[in-house]
């Protein structure tokens, strides 16, 4: 008895550092150039057009988290800043992917792809860039 | 036609507000399409005169009007290769003839042959503002329509022709020229007339950092005036203009000074316009307030392209949708008993002279929009 309530307090404090502490990390691919964390601003908001940057859909939580730790602006003002750069011929917004797994299989085909995904996530598929916290 | 392009923005905005559709849809490996729109109304406190955007006719009066910043656009990008890219951007909205029409905007292939150069053939806008090519697309903007008094000054809007920028990275700033050569045309309501213009060439310099944009630029071109009656062959006309834009903070400001000058008559061309912008973002609403005025340089013209004119305004743009804002906003606009600019010109026509009716007393505009992107 003594034992399963130990185990249960472990279990929900497990839970709770695992939902507590997701890190996002900025992955690219294993061969290629770590880019800085400015160049990773700037590929997001598309004023660097030299890597090929990977969204995860808006429904996930990672994707307002990224944003706002990488460039320091909340969905709507991002989608804001592409829409002018998209209808003014600029440039195209990020491609979007499903998950995570995606965005791996994305990097792994493509040494100019780039990627958020949680720190979980990471395999030796990918490079971490950078960890956002 | 008026309907059909109501109900069809309509449709459109509850479709893609109501579900979570991202802006830009992959079809196949190299074709994005993408989409904005806006579905507005606007009404005045006045209705002797008529209200209009850019020399729509006619404008908004005191019952509800559709027509001033409605418009919908789509627009098709291929990019076969990294380097390689073509864009067509149609829109519909209302312009200055007298109902809805749709017209390709954009038409261009873009080649990046090195970093940082991109070079661009076809249709595209002339870039005589700091938001000269996403001034349609009200999501993209803070305000609920450009202020007419700077960006109603241009009359000229497309370059067909090519342009040449450069991008370079200089620490976390970067600093953008730019070269453009082509021809333009405008189409004035009061003449009738389409005027070419020849020789169009411009530059412009951009820097921008994290949370400014410093822009200054100039475009010049030869106005074809061969079909007029002015007696005039050709007239060289300038267009210059600086600005500045800042998001940091949460603060939100914007600010133009643009000139309008012709060389051979300039008592009818010749005009000054500026405003200023501020606003200050909580979270998802962004209250702004915005003060705008032009005036011609020659104050005692018979008959000038553009009066004076001021303009107060107070709004709040609200993201209140994922891929969609709704916005309010009043101004009160003051023609200083001129013809002013925002409003649709009332002659009458006694042998050769025209006289235009002045507008006599300021006139209050209320906007409630709904912008998209798709």
């Amino acid at each position: 008895m003594k034992i399963s309530i130990v185990w249960m307090a472990t279990g929900l404090s497990a839970l709770w550092l695992s939902t507590g502490q997701a890190e996002t990390v900025v992955v690219v691919n294993p061969g290629a150039a770590v880019p800085t964390k400015d160049q990773i601003t700037d590929v997001y908001l598309g004023k660097d057009q030299s890597m090929a940057p990977f969204d995860l859909p808006e429904s996930a939580a990672i994707r307002a988290d990224f944003y706002k730790k990488a460039t320091g602006r909340d969905l709507a003002q991002v989608k804001a800043t592409w829409s002018r750069l998209m209808f003014s011929g600029k440039a195209q917004p990020p491609k979007e992917v499903a998950d995570a797994a995606a965005v791996k299989k994305a990097i792994a085909a493509d040494p100019k792809a780039i990627g958020y995904i949680d720190k979980s996530a990471v395999d030796s598929s990918v490079k971490v860039a950078l960890t956002l916290d | 036609m008026k309907c059909n392009f109501k109900s069809v923005a309509l449709a459109t905005a509850l479709v893609f507000s109501a579900s979570q559709a991202s802006a830009a849809t992959q079809l196949g490996e190299y074709v994005t399409f993408s989409g904005f729109g806006t579905l507005g109304l606007t009404q005045t406190s006045d209705d002797r005169v008529q209200f209009a955007r850019d020399r729509q006719i006619p404008g908004a009066t005191n019952s509800i009007d559709y027509n001033v910043d409605s418009n919908l656009g789509a627009q098709l990008t291929a990019a076969p290769t990294k380097w390689l890219s073509g864009t067509v951007q149609m829109l519909a909205m209302h312009r200055n003839v007298a109902n809805i029409s749709t017209e390709i905007e954009w038409a261009f292939v873009k080649a990046e042959p090195i970093k940082g150069l991109s070079i661009r053939a076809g249709r595209m806008a002339l870039p005589m503002f700091a938001i000269s090519d996403f001034r349609n697309v009200g999501y993209a903007n803070t305000w609920v329509r450009p202020p007419d008094e700077v960006y109603g000054l241009a009359l000229l809007r497309r370059l067909e022709g090519a342009d040449a920028t450069y991008r370079l990275p200089i620490g976390s700033t970067s600093l953008s020229l730019s070269v453009l050569g082509g021809k333009s045309s405008f189409y004035s309501s009061t003449t009738n007339l389409l005027t070419h213009l020849d020789k169009v060439k411009g530059a412009n310099l951009q820097w921008e950092s994290d949370w400014v944009t410093v822009r200054v630029g100039r475009v010049k071109g030869i106005v074809d005036l061969s079909a007029s009656t002015t007696g005039l062959k050709e007239d060289p006309y300038t267009f210059s203009g600086i600005g500045a834009m800042v998001d940091h903070n949460n603060i939100v400001a914007q600010a133009e000074y643009v000139t309008r000058r012709s060389e051979n008559n300039p008592t009818r061309i010749d005009a000054n316009g500026w405003y200023v912008l501020g606003g200050y973002r909580f979270n998802a609403v962004l209250p702004y307030v915005s003060y705008a005025s032009t005036r011609p340089v020659d104050s005692t013209p018979i008959f000038h392209y553009s009066g004076k004119q001021t303009t107060l305004a107070a709004g709040v743009r609200w993201d209140a949708f994922k891929s969609a804002a709704i916005k309010f906003q009043i101004q009160r606009v003051d023609a200083h008993d001129t013809t002013g600019l925002s409003f649709v010109l009332q002659g009458t026509t006694v042998g050769r002279t025209t006289t235009y009716v002045p507008v006599t007393s300021p006139v209050n505009v209320a906007s409630l929009n709904l912008d998209f992107v798709f």
